[in-house]
């Protein structure tokens, strides 16, 4: 009880426990970094080698265990374009776009993988421009300046105001400046978020067909060429309802679909 | 009711205005009345027979893919439909169910027939039945009937469609119509799916004909055309479905069976016309049909011998080249049309190719529009030099499926003429980004990367950590904070005694706090002297009084601002005994300053902690780093 007291007294005590216990995850953090990096190294030689399924298991394996980055996607994504899957080698590289957008190195896999397959694109281009959670962190901070600035509006009135009682010049600009940053940031993230939360699916199997029912025996309505990219609007019994980029919509058998 | 001219029957009025009845009409009423008193009649008079069921079928002997036809007779019961059990090597069909009714010299007999289509999709001797319904309390059993499936029919022929449709088929079935059995690739080939259905058979709820093929791809179906036709001297309304059949994939395969489903109207008859017209109502039974199957062969195109400008078009084309300005300057841009047309895959096909494109900066053909049987380009060229007097011509590379070879469509030339232009510039056309003429770059993709990037768990993103979104609060309460500290302020600046009374409270802790710290290090008077100083600045402070000279009557004036009397006492108390320190030249103590400090601070914690009434006001106060004291 002491001890809480004193705590609740001295912050510093706090800071020096906090400090303390980080010291101490330190290590354990380290080493499970430690422990992907080797992962990843091996499954990076193993595709220097050649053996491109050996890689795609390692690879996996830092799934199954919980990790994702647009590198790791990205190379899961040439490892399955050199085993000839084109679908999944296209699935990991939309994954591999949602982190690592602005990648020259991707956009021209993708671009090379997916050729010949038409109208790939949905929704709008600005939800490319960056990783979801690279915009949460920059429109939170956004926020954090801007009502840190506003606070500073509201009390430091003497540093940021003239004679007269307004704002000088460069403050004003500067506030102006962060709130159309902040509110450009917050557009960009719902642009994004919208996009993420849509349901869109790769075509991962060769010769499937939409048909007009979600039956095997339904007329075939038009042919999904392996890594085309469908949205799914609903599910029902082993067959998804999809549409393709030119809005028309036909069942497919779940089987065939992998959600990015 | 009808005010429609007609046969006036009778002299029949309602009201104001009469009732008219057609003639016909009138005596079909009379009619369903005698009916209804001769059926009340009747049935006491009339004697039933005895229930039975037997089964037939049109032929014992069949070869695979054909069909028979089962028929299962229920006379004179009121019974469940027969149950028709699947059997390996068979697949059954309901193709429906008719009913009779006969009165006989006042006999009366009804029977069912029940219709089903059985295929043969292995050879073998088959046993069908006995099949078994209830007839009311009693079940009664058909004859087992035996089949025998031969072999001969070898899979990918082609099965009649009279055969496969067997009795049912005469009168209704389904045949597909292929006009070619050999197809290349990419090939478009039309085909038909005809219904026929036989003048006497009525059918509604038709479906379009599906397929469960992969290989082939098949355009979606538009209304389909109705005709007649007599085959083998029966009439037929025939309902036509054209598509067009692509395949997709390389190989042999047996198209087909098309499937199609309706419902098959059977009317429950009962010999008399009368009660037909009247009381004889339609039956819905569901019929499935199949249609035969068809090979057909899905040939890879030529690899040898393919152009390397090959267009990928497959069929038959013809290649039209039109555009202007052809008056031009350098560096003006000619804008080209290119139209493709003719019978193939229009859709996919690329552009025709410039033959000779030298002296011209050359853009990619866009696609315009691909419909009506033509596909329209359009390409921006900029004659760089003035010697070039034409453009063109364009070929297209296609593979001809009639003649099975690869063929070039050509277009005419467009003359032009190209005029100097003294601004121009042709560098400004060279693109440095190409390669060196006739280098053949390679084509793969990147390699892989070597750092695992930026790490994160899958199923913890950012924006599903609570403490993210709480964070967010935190800017929030910050603005409230300052608002709220804001308004605070500007109610001191408004309110001046509230804002002596903070000050003077604030100082009088910083005074006391010197004091105990002074108490250590300095004798005891000198640390006298600077209590007492700021026990009085907190008075003159906060009561708006002169500090000089302040001794224990200050608290006649503290009585009038509803000061408590316990503590104008204590105040008296302080004043008291510093007086006596200081005027008697008693000893003084470091224990007794102590005390004294004690008192000091006990009675303006005391001062502070009692709202003070001025003009109807709560003077409410807040020290600074000190304890929250007491408000109202």
């Amino acid at each position: 009880v002491n001890a809480v007291n004193r705590c609740r007294k001295n912050p510093i005590v706090i800071m020096l426990a906090l400090l303390t216990l980080s010291v101490f995850s330190l290590p354990t953090m380290a080493r499970t970094s430690q422990s992907v990096s080797e992962i990843f190294a091996k499954a990076n030689h193993a595709y220097k080698k050649g053996d491109y399924q050996g890689a795609t298991g390692l690879y996996q394996q830092l799934l199954k265990e919980g990790y994702e980055s647009g590198n790791l996607y990205y190379n899961l994504g040439n490892c399955y374009y050199k085993l000839k899957n084109k679908g999944r080698a296209i699935l990991y590289y939309e994954k591999a776009r949602r982190l690592i957008p602005g990648d020259a190195d991707l956009k021209t896999n993708l671009a090379y993988t997916a050729k010949g397959i038409a109208a790939q694109s949905f929704g709008n281009p600005l939800a490319y421009l960056a990783s979801l959670e690279q915009l949460l962190v920059i429109c939170s901070g956004g926020f954090f300046l801007l009502a840190l600035m506003l606070i500073i509006s509201i009390l430091a009135t003497r540093m940021i105001r003239d004679e007269n009682g307004k704002f000088i010049l460069w403050w004003r600009v500067l506030l102006g400046a962060v709130g159309s940053l902040f509110l450009i940031g917050l557009f960009l993230t719902t642009v994004t978020w919208v996009d993420r939360v849509q349901p869109q699916s790769i075509v991962i199997g060769s010769g499937a067909v939409a048909r007009y029912e979600p039956n095997a025996t339904s007329t075939v309505y038009y042919q999904l060429p392996e890594g085309i990219r469908v949205k799914v609007l609903t599910t029902q019994a082993g067959w998804s309802m999809v549409q393709r980029a030119d809005g028309k919509s036909g069942w497919v058998k779940t089987d065939d679909l992998e959600r990015i | 009711m009808t005010n429609q001219p007609g046969p006036r029957i009778g002299n029949y009025k309602n009201g104001e205005e009469g009732i008219y009845l057609k003639k016909g009409r009138f005596i079909r009423i009379m009619n369903i009345l005698a009916i209804a008193g001769w059926l009340m009649v009747v049935p006491a008079t009339v004697t039933r027979a005895v229930p039975s069921i037997t089964a037939t079928i049109d032929s014992n002997r069949i070869a695979v893919g054909a069909t028979a036809e089962l028929t299962i007779t229920v006379n004179d019961a009121s019974h469940s439909r027969p149950e028709i059990p699947d059997i390996k090597g068979l697949r059954v069909e309901n193709a429906g169910k008719s009913t009779q009714v006969r009165i006989v010299n006042g006999q009366f007999s009804s029977s069912n027939t029940y219709t089903y289509v059985i295929t043969a999709l292995s050879p073998g001797n088959y046993k069908l039945g006995p099949f078994s319904i209830r007839a009311g309390n009693k079940t009664i059993t058909t004859n087992a009937i035996t089949l025998t499936v031969d072999g001969s029919n070898a899979a990918g022929n082609n099965i009649p469609a009279a055969t496969s449709s067997s009795k049912l088929g005469d009168r209704l079935f389904l045949e597909v119509d292929l006009p070619r059995r050999r197809i290349f690739l990419g090939e478009k080939i039309p085909i038909n799916i005809r219904l026929y259905i036989r003048d006497d058979v009525q059918i509604s709820d038709v479906t379009y004909p599906s397929l469960n093929q992969p290989m082939v791809s098949l355009e979606q179906m538009g209304k389909p055309a109705q005709s007649n036709r007599i085959v083998n001297g029966i009439s037929y309304e025939v309902v036509d479905f054209a598509t067009t059949l692509s395949g997709v994939k390389t190989g042999k395969v047996n198209l087909g069976p098309f499937t199609l489903n309706c419902n098959m109207l059977s009317r429950q008859r009962s010999g008399d016309s009368l009660i037909d017209e009247f009381f004889s109502d339609y039956e819905k039974e569901p019929v499935r049909l199949s249609s035969n199957q068809v090979a057909l062969e899905i040939l890879p195109l030529p690899l040898t011998g393919q152009p390397a400008d090959f267009s990928g078009g497959i069929g038959h084309f013809k290649v039209n080249a039109s555009g202007g300005p052809q008056d031009v300057s350098q560096g003006d841009p000619i804008t080209v049309k290119l139209t493709v047309s003719g019978e193939g895959n229009l859709n996919n096909i690329a552009a025709p190719q410039l033959v000779n494109s030298s002296g011209f900066k050359v853009y990619d053909a866009q696609r315009k529009s691909s419909e009506n049987g033509q596909t329209v380009f359009e390409q921006v060229l900029i004659p760089l030099e003035t010697t070039v007097k034409q453009v063109g011509p364009y070929v297209l590379t296609y593979f001809d499926t009639a003649a099975g070879s690869y063929q070039k469509a050509l277009t005419g030339a467009i003359p032009i003429n190209v005029k100097p232009n003294p601004n121009f510039k042709s560098d400004d056309f060279v693109d440095a980004t190409l390669p060196a003429s006739g280098e053949q770059l390679g084509k793969d993709i990147v390699f892989i990367k070597p750092v695992p990037g930026r790490l994160q768990l899958i199923h913890h993103p950012l924006r599903r950590q609570v403490w993210f979104w709480l964070l967010q609060f935190v800017p929030l309460l910050g603005l409230a904070g300052a608002i709220v500290f804001r308004q605070y302020r500007r109610s001191l600046r408004a309110d001046t005694p509230k804002a002596r009374a903070l000050r003077a409270y604030t100082q009088a802790f910083r005074g006391i706090s010197k004091c105990r710290n002074l108490l250590a290090h300095s004798q005891a008077p000198e640390v006298l002297e600077q209590l007492h100083t700021t026990f009085r600045g907190y008075f003159g402070m906060k009561y708006n009084l002169s500090p000089a000279g302040m001794t224990g009557t200050v608290t006649e004036e503290l009585a009038g601002l509803n000061r408590p009397g316990e503590l104008l006492q204590q105040i008296r108390d302080f004043f008291d005994r510093y007086d006596f320190y200081r005027f008697t030249g008693a000893k003084l103590g470091q224990d007794d300053v102590a005390r004294l400090i004690d008192l000091a601070e006990q009675i303006i914690r005391s001062d502070n902690a009692v709202p003070v009434f001025t003009d109807s006001k709560t003077v409410a106060v807040r020290p600074e780093g000190g304890d929250f004291s007491e408000r109202r």
